[in-house]
């Protein structure tokens, strides 16, 4: 689904999180598969999630580690050499805030400049947060890649202009009779 | 050439995970006092060990043993609900199982290196031992260290932390094996020791690459969290 922006609407326990922790190669499928940009995620997880950038739920701080150390151990996990690093963190630098552990968690996964962003939850981040978010989704999709979110409010999924996709019982979630 | 770059490549993302776990270990005070506090228990286990009549000397390489056990427990124990969400990103990122195998092991055995010396130093203290005996005790201590410590986390990840307290029983007869084979009065015991030492070492850390590989860390993760304080989403 190249230059898409999809987004899974549903309550909690509907399944959303589980998805989006099956597309990032955290779960395994018991069936079907899982493909990303011709890599089938079970048998070649590395080149697949090479492709994948994914932040997950809400979460209150990013760890013990500075945004510096964070964003570096994220650059050689995903194999980049000291010149490409140096260049997406300027290329990316429009994202960095490092009073926010949203932003710092997004820009992580920026840095392999997906073609599939993964974003789980963003219901509860400030507008600011947001701006961010729909400007790197923007990135992506102009660079040929796609965009899905998971959350349980159908506003997001209209602010980010993107084709729904309903879990569960969704008529309280998109404001139908309860 | 290739398979040259994979290799170097695996080893950069398995020293980066090192280090990243090394410095959450460094910064984190209760960390350090659950270290402290496994090297008190340690040491004065081997010094009260030390108090009984020498015909019980020959219990000192298995308390040394037990105390590296104890140290792997600890490692185990604390190193998964510290990481919290960050093994979520690690998981995503595009590692092997083998490379995550291979940094949580020697991340935990870099913290359970003062838990072992310090039972080392505390057994040396009351055995005061000649050269060679001293060398075969440290063999036991971090022989026993290296091997307990990918079964504890592979048992963790599949049991969760409830049941770590019964990880003591694998960890004591990897020791009790260790032992009997490094102080056997024979000249084969020493390579015998070795040879025992290096295939249980293959066989867990097999175990848990197979644990990481299979992607049940992070399902573990979302139990034991769920499990530690229900309805509050897992620590980072």
């Amino acid at each position: 689904m190249p230059r898409e922006r999809l987004a899974v609407v549903g309550p909690s326990g509907s399944g959303k999180t589980a998805l989006l922790a099956l597309i990032a190669g955290l779960l395994r499928p018991d069936a079907g598969t899982i493909v990303v940009g011709a890599f089938d995620m079970r048998y070649q997880p590395a080149q697949a999630k090479r492709r994948v950038g994914y932040v997950p739920p809400e979460t209150p701080a990013v760890a013990p580690l500075s945004v510096d150390e964070y964003v570096r151990l994220l650059a050689e996990l995903y194999g980049l050499s000291e010149q490409q690093f140096a260049e997406r963190c300027q290329r990316l630098a429009w994202l960095r805030d490092d009073t926010s552990p949203r932003r710092t968690r997004l820009l992580g996964a920026m840095l392999p400049l997906p073609s599939l962003l993964l974003v789980d939850e963003p219901r509860a981040w400030p507008r600011e947060d947001l701006d961010a978010l729909e400007r790197a989704a923007d990135e992506v999709i102009d660079e040929g890649g796609a965009f899905l979110i998971a959350t349980r409010d159908a506003a997001i999924a209209q602010r980010f202009h993107a084709r729904v996709v309903a879990f569960g019982a969704l008529s309280p979630v998109l404001g139908g009779p309860a | 050439m290739k398979r040259r770059a994979l290799r170097a490549r695996g080893g950069a993302a398995t020293w980066a995970l090192v280090r990243a776990e090394t410095t959450i270990w460094r910064r984190s005070p209760d960390g350090w006092l659950v270290t402290l506090l496994a090297a008190a228990v340690a040491s004065l286990s081997c010094a009260w060990l030390g108090k009984l009549s020498t015909n019980l000397a020959h219990l000192y390489p298995y308390a040394l043993a037990a105390a590296g056990a104890l140290a792997a427990l600890v490692a185990a124990v604390r190193i998964i609900p510290r990481e919290g969400s960050l093994v979520t990103l690690w998981l995503a990122a595009p590692l092997f199982g083998r490379e995550l195998a291979r940094a949580k092991v020697l991340a935990a055995g870099l913290r359970a290196l003062p838990v072992v010396l310090c039972a080392y130093a505390a057994t040396l203290f009351q055995l005061r031992p000649g050269l060679p005996e001293a060398a075969a005790l440290l063999f036991i201590a971090l022989a026993s260290a290296g091997i307990c410590t990918p079964l504890a986390l592979a048992w963790d990840l599949h049991f969760g932390s409830a049941w770590s307290p019964l990880l003591a029983i694998p960890c004591a007869l990897v020791a009790m094996l260790l032992g009997r084979a490094a102080t056997l009065p024979s000249p084969l015991a020493a390579p015998v020791a070795a040879i025992l030492a290096a295939v249980l070492l293959y066989l867990a850390l097999r175990q848990l690459s197979e644990r990481l590989a299979t992607f049940e860390h992070h399902a573990s993760l979302e139990k034991a969290a769920q499990h530690r304080s229900p309805g509050k989403p897992p620590r980072v």
